[in-house]
């Protein structure tokens, strides 16, 4: 369902919350697509976001109280824009807090093992 | 910039709807989506419809509906984590309350209803359900899961029934009988059936069946055990005694108080215990013809070992302990309270001559001890009629 042409689907399914949570902290209101196209220009097409993947998310985030909407109507269609509740913003720093420091351990976590292989192949 | 139009917005729409998104909210995310995908993506002069059918496929794996799908999952399941801890503490908690209520129930210790009751409530209503919910995320197979989910009904069922049986409240036997009965005719066998296709649990579904069939087996054979049979020809021999000893006396009361020696005052006493006597042996006479369903004439005949229903509370319950007006508890406790008044006029000082109606198990009780009671009042009423008839015969004539 994640298509991501550089990234494998395991690697994102974990961290699809924090970046729609952090987005939302930086530009304030957005609507679903252009969730998608900002990630995608930022990633420099990298990381695409799935629809089948963002809208489940966003549906649950607002249900857990994290987001707020606001909708728009345009003739026929109806745009709903997403903005942080005061627990949402909470929740951002927690999220990406919690994310640097699970990268930071993976980063040693992968050094040792790289060390390790290293003095096997120097054998 | 291409510009969708309104009637590319219903077709758009439509289409969501017929390939199964039903969440409102949803489709108009998706519609909004699609329209900024085709205003933005769009090639010039490329045909709209062809476009749509080349975009969808973006939206899902096999269909549309997987997007509903995992929304309701995440929307029902968020909480799959704290379900799965709850069920865990849940079962931890029912089976300590559950061994250490038994434990107090056998050893006699105060406090063993309660640890039972909390024990079985939150088995029953706690640990089952959640097993309900979870087998039915987790269980691949549909029949399977509602063949747990059908057992684990059950399972509820006869948990509740017990400790209801237990409690002494009411449908407690309908409740146990009721599930012990489909768990052991209609949920195992189809366990049974639904499970043993599966070729790599084969051994262990037999075991399993098996198990459950010896459990469930032996509970239903439990359901009608009643008290040994010695017992209760020993039970039913002491009622027709004392009933028989009753009535001796009652003739020999009536033959005492045919002899000149005996005053007016003892005369009425005589009335008062011969009404509450024949009170109660009414009261007797009807429960007994409403618990077999004969007629009072024939009731008269029954012994214990005669009645169907002996050991049955409800009869009493509804017709003696609840009721009101004549040959209830009510209008017995009065009689016996005018009877005792008169009683204490007479011996004063001989406590025991007036019937105690407090150490006596006359309500919340089956039939047959109801009837014993009954009958040692009515003992007592004659014994008392008698020594009093006695003294006065005694006395020499003036």
């Amino acid at each position: 369902m994640y298509i991501c042409p550089m990234y494998s689907s395991e690697l994102i399914k974990g961290t699809l919350k924090t970046i729609v949570l952090k987005l939302l902290k930086e530009q304030g209101k957005m609507y679903g697509y252009e969730i998608t196209q900002r990630v995608k220009e930022l990633t420099n097409d990298k990381i695409q976001i799935t629809e089948g993947a963002l809208y489940p998310t966003l549906h649950s985030l607002e249900q857990n109280g994290e987001l707020d909407t606001e909708t728009e109507y345009m003739g026929k269609r109806v745009r709903k824009y997403y903005t942080l509740t005061k627990q949402g913003h909470i929740t951002v720093d927690l999220k990406v807090n919690e994310f640097v420091d699970f990268m930071n351990t993976m980063k040693f976590l992968l050094d040792v093992e790289l060390k390790m292989s290293n003095v096997q192949s120097n054998r | 910039m291409y510009k969708v139009t309104d009637e590319q917005i219903d077709f758009i729409l439509g289409n969501i709807k017929a390939n199964g998104v039903t969440i409102e909210d949803l489709q108009y995310n998706l519609l909004d989506h699609i329209c900024c995908i085709i205003e933005d993506e769009m090639p010039e002069g490329e045909d709209f419809y062809k476009f749509y059918g080349n975009i969808m496929p973006r939206f899902f794996d096999k269909e549309l509906k997987e997007i509903e799908q995992e929304t309701n999952n995440l929307l029902t399941f968020k909480n799959y984590y704290a379900m799965k801890n709850t069920l865990k503490i849940s079962g931890i908690i029912s089976s300590i309350l559950t061994i250490f209520g038994a434990i107090f129930k056998v050893m006699h210790w105060p406090g063993a209803g309660m640890l039972i009751v909390l024990g079985g409530l939150s088995f029953s209503l706690i640990f089952l359900p959640l097993m309900i919910v979870l087998k039915f995320k987790d269980e691949e197979s549909k029949i399977s899961k509602w063949v747990f989910s059908f057992g684990f009904l059950l399972a509820m069922g006869a948990a509740t029934g017990t400790i209801f049986k237990i409690m002494h409240w009411p449908f407690a036997n309908i409740l146990m009988l009721g599930s012990v009965t489909l768990f052991v005719f209609a949920y195992v066998p189809l366990y049974y059936i639904t499970q043993i296709r599966q070729a790599e649990s084969k051994f262990n579904t037999t075991i399993n069946a098996v198990l459950m069939m010896a459990c469930g087996g032996m509970l239903f054979a439990m359901f009608n055990l009643r008290p040994s049979s010695a017992l209760q020809e020993s039970v039913s021999a002491s009622y027709t005694f004392m009933n028989n000893n009753a009535m001796e006396l009652v003739a020999e009361n009536e033959m005492l108080l045919a002899s000149a020696n005996v005053k007016e005052e003892a005369n009425q006493f005589h009335q008062t215990s011969k009404k509450l006597f024949e009170d109660i042996e009414a009261t007797k006479l009807l429960l007994i013809s409403k618990a077999e369903d004969v007629s009072q004439e024939e009731a008269k005949k029954m012994t214990l070992l005669d009645m169907q229903r002996a050991n049955d509370g409800n009869i009493n319950r509804n017709n003696f302990d609840d009721a009101k007006g004549e040959h209830s508890f009510e209008s017995l406790s009065k009689s016996i309270e005018a009877y005792n008044a008169q009683v204490k006029t007479i011996y004063p000082t001989q406590a025991d001559k007036v019937i105690a109606i407090d150490e006596l198990q006359l309500t919340n009780t089956i039939l047959s001890v109801l009837l014993h009671e009954l009958s040692q009042i009515q003992l007592q009423i004659v014994t008392t009629e008698n020594s009093y008839l006695s003294g006065f015969a005694a006395k020499p004539s003036i």
